[in-house]
């Protein structure tokens, strides 16, 4: 059997009718080939369950509650494809949906958005100096401090020059590649919750 | 509110499940190629009713991850297509590795067991 749908009995397809209305739900917001690819093995996996003998309710109560699992995994192959592809699509969508797997997955997607932030400003620097020395750069101001930043004034000096564009775009294409491949193999793990609690008072 | 004696031999037992799973599962992938339905009836035992099979999935992702196993969609002569796993070299000396260490772990707890 290849589909649930091809499932003969009428209950037992709404089950899975009823249990993949729900794995689908997950996945939508992450349609991509890893979704896809989670779902036929899951679909696999209950229907070898049906035919070893196992009714339906067992064989999906036995594979688990799919929020449970699914969002994490879905998130963890998008990292991973965003780590070896390093495609900016990629690891926007990772980004964006591992944010939407809990609080730590927030808090390491935000961390790891600032940080492609930052490469992108260095990006957009080094190309805004190449067009005008004046208009981005590190300069030393007349009071002796040091500023990375947008336009140049009277009597600050350019402390990098021609060097500078060259150095942003390096910083920029390292953090950028520094960011991805960590934010690919990290593993986003939730807190575990205590067992079932008894009220006994 | 207070935990039964119950609850807490539940909460110690689905915790060792759960932390022998990786390595259950590495075991498992060591005799030889595997689907996630079989892998998950090779580990019912492993598993027990609290730990749902579906948490397979994520480990077998991890293991792929980390170069541990390869996964393949195989089609078959007679049934659907089914993602196969197996163990990488790299695995293979996870997997030796591990098992020694659960060799001497095990003593070591042996000794504590009255």
């Amino acid at each position: 059997m290849n589909r649930w749908t091809d499932i003969s009995d009428a209950g037992a397809r709404a089950v899975f009718a009823d249990y993949f209305a729900k794995v689908d739900r997950l996945l939508a917001p992450r349609a991509s080939e890893a979704a896809a690819d989670v779902r036929r093995e899951l679909e696999q996996h209950a229907l070898d369950a049906l035919a070893g003998g196992t009714s339906a309710p067992e064989a999906l109560e036995r594979l688990g509650a799919p929020e449970d699992f699914l969002p994490d995994l879905v998130a963890e192959k998008l990292r991973t494809r965003a780590a070896r592809s390093l495609m900016p699509g990629h690891i926007a969508r990772a980004l964006a949906i591992s944010a939407s797997t809990g609080v730590t997955g927030l808090v390491v997607s935000s961390l790891a958005g600032l940080g492609y932030a930052v490469a992108l400003l260095a990006l957009i620097m080094g190309v805004m100096h190449l067009i005008d020395p004046d208009s981005a750069g590190v300069y030393r101001m007349p009071d002796g401090q040091t500023l990375i930043g947008f336009g140049k004034s009277p009597g600050d000096v350019d402390i990098y020059g021609h060097w500078f564009s060259p150095i942003a775009f390096a910083v920029a294409a390292g953090l950028y590649l520094i960011l991805t491949l960590a934010f690919g193999w990290v593993k986003i793990r939730k807190p575990e919750g205590r067992g079932r609690q008894h009220m006994t008072d | 509110m207070h935990f039964t004696m119950s609850d807490t031999l539940d909460d110690i037992e689905k915790r060792w499940r759960k932390g022998v799973l990786p390595f259950a599962v590495i075991a498992v992938l060591g005799k030889g190629p595997v689907h996630g339905y079989g892998l998950a009836l090779a580990l019912r035992d492993v598993l027990g009713a609290a730990i749902p099979e579906g948490t397979l999935y994520p480990l077998l992702n991890g293991l792929e991850r980390d170069g541990l196993a390869v996964a393949e969609w195989t089609i078959q002569e007679s049934g659907p297509a089914r993602k196969i796993y197996a163990l990488t070299p790299a695995g293979r000396d996870v997997l030796g590795e591990a098992a020694a260490r659960w060799g001497a772990f095990n003593q070591n707890l042996g000794k504590l067991i009255p």
